[in-house]
């Protein structure tokens, strides 16, 4: 492939970081049949594959006891149009899937009559979900940014050689996301070394990397989901540039920054979307029984468990050293 | 007495009126405290299935010191057979129902200790003290007696001593005829247990001696009834049982007890089945509500339908916990001529078992609980013990249900929370958060989702790899089953089977197992 072209493949999809694979299918045959002895979870969802993918999740978590309406929901959805499903289907609660589902959901809430605005929510594929939810009532979700520490713990259970110091960069917008990360990667013992930029120089970006690579000498690099830090021009002039020569392994969490095309992502973890969906199932599950009420003794988010990694293993051979058994544990390598 | 005077009737003597009433409550007081020795000294009793936690009545006292003494016992039992979490339940029920009972704050803090201590399994001694001092009660669960199978059909293979002894009088005086149990049930092919002997499909008849006999019928592990049943000499004795409305809905059923192939390699303190002695004495409207009343799911019942004869036999595993992919792949090479499909999720398991399959491999309570009867079984020496794991300090067995605890889905939303009641041998149904994979449970401690994880013995390894944080563990004395085959009735079992016994030592050995036995 085209280096350019690869280049700009990943940065329009890392701009989109909730949809990280390729479409596969078209969700049109999706069919449901509705039974009339068991309770309604509606799902407002977008037609993609990853959607499609945390749908059958539920579905098999919640399939039996109760009916998983499918609703799409696409740009030209209204309030109003909103109001009429939930009048149709009255269902015992709604899971809501990516960002902008969850605003028109909000807005939906708003206005909404009392039995609707008590209705339990429960939200996946949302970037950065307790940033963006603000407003929202009786919610609770599965964030979807795979925690650092579980990138951490994965990439460290297939090297030989030490991963303790990781290497960010960050715009200060980013500062406290960060120190949450840091503070649930420290009880595993990895030190994380942020240094911030403004996103609005792309020296900066290229400076800091070879400062983390030289002088901070961490031992990994980890790439965060900011879609300012990875547009096209800045993976071209201060990502690529910075990591030139790079033998330190390079933590993504977008598939299409690992490629075998482009010197960049060594390590992708990426959240296995079914799972999200059997977790979210259960947090519905667990909501069902206590009287379709959302436990409130927290905020009602939860990191995602479970995730799908992807690793160069030409790099990691060539560069790391590697425990060879544990490839057996990743579910793509891409050589 | 002013109404007395009135009506002109001749003034009573109090003193007679008072002696009627001593009288009446001496009398009375001798027939409640014949009944209490009666109760007490009744000879073979079996030993019963008690709920833990029985109230008494706040209006009958001599029902109470009753009820506490009964719940004194179960928790003797308990103990004897190391569920420290019942034992702890029955005396602190026993105390609640009659403070003032003997030894039961004694045996309430032996429990506990033993409950706290990981130790306490291998460390009978405290145990035998604080029991000692007490009447010998009946062992509830009997060590089985030296026989030569489980599935020999031939009567009782488990007493209580003092059936043994009573048994060895009748055998010097003179052996009495056997009677026949007949029991028929609808729908017929139902599992039919009789006095804990290895269960045969119904209608089943049976020469027994005479004497109480207990007959279980069970739709694959679901107990759908338990009847004691007398037997008398040379009679022949029906059972007739309709289940077909009570099928229509569908029970969950429990896991099933381990193989008694996979025990052959078990040491003689893991001999006693645990899983199976918890199935028994789990409290039924516990488990009843662990299913949602009105949305309990059907059970699917798999009828597997076999690949046809054009094609290439298909064998589905499910191995959950674990990537299927590399596992998959070795099979797949080592089993030529038989499609091999592994999966690890149970709703890829399920959607497996749709196309037409000739075998499948799980672990024999997946199989029961799809309704499918293991035929081949895989012998190891894995102990099949799980560990309870959690972080900053030790569980707690007896305190696990009362908190969230992590697990590997192995049986889905209903049945898990069941298999894991039973596994800790808890009256409380437990809160669980399923993960896919055995790596998936590490989150769950580091995130404070759940407050322990339960994890296969031989799986530990790997989450201990993968975390610096120290994990503190107790083990749970109960046996996971290792691997079985099923067959598809009218498929070509006999390809797939020799290919399964085939395996190399490598694929074997990350199946856990060690060589494979015809059940």
């Amino acid at each position: 492939m085209n280096r350019a072209l690869a280049l700009c493949v990943a940065a329009t999809v890392a701009a989109c970081a909730a949809k990280t694979k390729e479409p596969t299918s078209s969700f049109s045959d999706l069919t449901f049949k509705r039974r009339s002895d068991v309770p309604a979870i509606l799902t407002l969802m977008p037609d993609s594959p990853s959607a499609r993918a945390t749908y059958d999740g539920l579905v098999d978590e919640l399939g039996s006891d109760f009916d998983l309406v499918p609703r799409i929901v696409g740009s030209d959805m209204t309030v109003e149009g909103l109001t009429a499903i939930m009048t149709k289907e009255r269902p015992k609660a709604v899971v809501v899937m990516n960002n902008p589902t969850l605003r028109l959901y909000r807005s939906f809430q708003q206005t909404a009559r009392p039995e609707y605005r008590r209705l339990p929510v429960v939200a996946v594929l949302t970037s950065f979900l307790r940033e963006t939810s603000g407003g929202m009532e009786n919610l609770a979700g599965v964030i979807y940014e795979v925690p650092l520490v579980t990138s951490l713990v994965n990439l460290r259970s297939i090297l030989k050689q030490p991963l303790k110091r990781v290497g960010v960069l960050h715009r200060p917008l980013f500062a406290n996301f960060i120190k949450e990360q840091a503070r649930l990667a420290a009880t595993e013992g990895f030190e994380i070394v942020g240094i911030e930029v403004t996103g609005k120089s792309r020296s900066q970006v290229r400076n800091g990397l070879r400062e983390l690579r030289g002088d901070l000498n961490v031992d990994a690099i980890w790439v965060l989901n900011d879609n300012v830090l990875l547009d096209r021009n800045t993976l071209r002039k201060g990502w690529l540039p910075g990591l030139q020569g790079n033998r330190t392994p390079v933590i993504v969490n977008v598939r299409s920054l690992l490629s075998r095309d482009i010197d960049f992502g060594t390590f992708a973890v990426l959240p296995d979307h079914s799972a999200l969906g059997s977790q979210a199932g259960q947090l519905i599950g667990s909501i069902a029984s206590s009287g379709w009420k959302i436990d409130t003794s927290g905020d009602g988010f939860e990191y995602p468990l479970s995730v799908e990694k992807v690793l160069d293993v030409t790099f990691a051979r060539r560069y790391l050293e590697i425990e060879e058994q544990q490839l057996a544990t990743i579910d793509q390598l891409v050589e | 007495m002013t109404s007395l005077h009135t009506n002109d009737r001749p003034p009573q003597k109090p003193w007679l009126a008072i002696g009627v009433v001593v009288a009446l409550l001496i009398v009375a007081a001798n027939l409640a405290g014949y009944l209490i020795y009666t109760s007490r000294s009744e000879p073979e009793q079996p030993a019963k299935i008690e709920p833990v936690a029985a109230v008494a009545p706040d209006d009958k006292p001599s029902q109470t010191i009753s009820l506490a003494e009964e719940q004194r016992e179960a928790g003797v039992r308990a103990l004897r057979a190391g569920k420290y979490a019942k034992a702890i339940t029955s005396f602190e029920a026993a105390l609640k129902l009659d403070p003032k009972i003997a030894d039961a704050p004694v045996l309430l803090d032996v429990a506990r200790q033993l409950a706290d201590s990981e130790a306490a399994a291998d460390a009978p001694a405290p145990v035998k003290r604080a029991i000692a001092r007490t009447p010998e009660p009946e062992p509830e669960a009997e060590i089985e007696e030296a026989q030569p199978s489980r599935t020999n059909r031939n009567r009782r293979v488990r007493r209580t001593p003092k059936r043994r002894k009573r048994v060895a009088r009748e055998e010097v005086d003179e052996e009495p005829e056997d009677g026949t149990l007949v029991v028929t049930t609808e729908p017929a092919a139902l599992l039919v247990e009789i006095d804990d002997n290895e269960p045969e499909r119904s209608p089943v008849a049976l020469d027994l001696p005479p004497g109480p006999h207990t007959v279980r019928i069970l739709d694959g592990e679901t107990v759908l009834e338990e009847k004691r049943v007398v037997v008398a000499s040379g009679q022949r004795e029906r059972v007739v049982g309709d289940y077909t409305k009570r099928l229509a809905r569908a029970a969950p059923p429990p896991p099933p007890p381990e193989s008694p192939a996979a025990s052959a390699s078990m040491s003689k303190a893991d001999d006693l089945d645990l899983v199976a002695l918890l199935d028994r004495d789990a409290p039924k409207e516990d488990a009843a509500a662990v299913a949602p009343a009105e949305t309990a799911p059907t059970s699917e019942r798999l009828q597997l339908k076999p690949t046809p004869g054009s094609a290439t036999p298909r064998l589905v595993v499910f191995w959950p916990g674990r990537s299927s992919g590399g596992l998959q792949q070795s099979m797949r090479a080592e089993m030529s001529g038989v499609d091999v499909r592994v999966v690890s999720r149970t709703g890829d398991f399920r959607r497996a078992l749709s196309d037409p399959t000739d075998a499948v491999m799980a672990s024999p309570y997946v199989l029961r609980q799809n309704g499918l009867a293991p035929q081949l079984s895989a012998q190891s020496a894995d102990s099949g013990r799980y560990l309870a794991v959690a972080l900053e300090r030790a569980p707690v067995k007896a305190t696990l249900s009362s908190g969230t605890i992590g697990v590997v889905d192995e049986l889905g939303r209903n049945q898990m929370p069941i298999f894991v009641q039973r596994l800790l041998g808890s009256t409380r149904t437990p809160t669980l958060r399923r993960v896919t994979k055995v790596e998936d449970l590490l989150p769950l401690l580091q995130f404070s989702i759940a407050k322990a994880v339960l994890v296969k013995e031989r799986d530990f390894p790997l989450l201990e790899s993968r975390t610096q944080q120290r994990l503190y563990t107790i083990p749970i004395s109960a046996k996971s089953a290792p691997l079985a085959v099923a067959f598809a009735d009218g498929g070509r079992r006999s390809m797939v089977e020799r290919a399964v016994r085939g395996l190399g030592g490598q694929t074997k050995q990350s199946l856990g197992v060690e060589s494979w036995t015809t059940r």
